[in-house]
């Protein structure tokens, strides 16, 4: 059996940097999201944001949309049904990888 | 790594987004308010002035409200939840709590229970509530103390059950709709802080 940290090397790095993980985690616990509220929740400018959801919808795991409302921009994002699988699995990895270190340590000591 | 529990609460606040928009229950406590006092003995006005002031609060709450939507979609953002998402929540409040909440206050208003049992039914809804839209919150479990411990003030003599409790009940209740939808914002607005850039308007991408 690998040893936590080799598994924590394993990690599917597009998904686990902490911005882009909490965009998926949070366009997981919902039907789609618009920009602005993915902006406030990340902390991160616009360009930056841009940059990660660029990222991910090229990775085909995040669908982005963009429509006018009123005459203003509204740009939203939703999970593909890759995407769900994979945040999915991402949290799945974390959890046991969480559980295998408890368990590490107090074999350890 | 996003930290458990950092991760646990975006999911909470993403999924029950909408009820975290504490401003949007502030109209409905000045209306709940204004109902207990109409209960009251003090009242001043009747007539066209009682009714007059009734419409006109019943309106400017109306306007707030759709206002309030507004204003949470353009300063914080937009999010869709997925259909029937809330169905099983929606099917416990419709079959459990609000038959439990009208029967309660139909008890506490046409017989003398030596307490007032709106009190208890109330408080366990208000706990109810936070629990299925996502905790954090802590101040609706005080919230739900308070309503339950007005279970107990005709027992301690303060207020008699009938016309009078119902009256004060309505008026803490709507306190609590005021001051525990200010805190609701309060705390989305700590999750959800000011972008770095303007977040009013959407021009990202």
């Amino acid at each position: 059996m690998s040893q936590p940290f080799e598994e924590l090397a394993e990690l599917d790095r597009l998904i686990h940097e902490p911005a882009r993980l909490a965009i998926l985690t949070a366009l997981n616990a919902c039907r789609s999201a618009d920009f602005l509220y993915l902006q406030r929740l990340t902390g991160l400018t616009k360009g930056n944001l841009s940059s990660h959801t660029a990222k991910l919808e090229a990775a085909g795991l995040v669908r982005v949309d963009k429509t006018f409302e009123r005459k203003i921009p509204v740009t939203r994002l939703s999970l593909t049904k890759a995407g769900r699988e994979r945040i999915d699995e991402h949290w799945r990895q974390l959890d046991g990888l969480r559980r295998r270190s408890v368990q590490w340590r107090l074999d350890g000591s | 790594m996003l930290e458990e529990a950092r991760s646990e609460r975006i999911r909470a606040v993403t999924a029950n987004y909408f009820f975290w928009q504490g401003l949007r229950w502030v109209p409905g406590g000045l209306i709940m308010v204004l109902a207990g006092l109409l209960w009251s003995d003090w009242w001043p006005f009747t007539g066209w002035i009682e009714d007059a002031l009734l419409i006109g609060v019943l309106l400017a709450a109306l306007g707030l409200s759709a206002g309030i939507g507004r204003y949470y979609r353009r300063a914080f953002g937009h999010v869709s939840p997925f259909p029937g998402q809330q169905a099983r929540r929606n099917i416990v409040k419709w079959l459990v709590f609000y038959p439990a909440m009208v029967a309660s206050l139909l008890i506490d208003g046409l017989t003398r229970v030596p307490f007032f049992l709106s009190g208890s039914v109330w408080g366990a809804a208000i706990v109810a509530y936070w629990w299925s839209t996502g905790r954090g919150r802590h101040h609706y479990l005080v919230a739900g103390a308070v309503v339950v411990g007005l279970t107990f003030v005709p027992p301690a003599g303060v207020v008699a059950t009938g016309t009078g409790m119902l009256s004060l009940f309505f008026v803490v209740l709507g306190v609590i709709y005021v001051v525990g939808g200010v805190l609701d914002h309060l705390e989305l607005r700590h999750f959800l802080p000011p972008a770095p850039s303007d977040p009013a308007g959407d021009t990202g991408l």
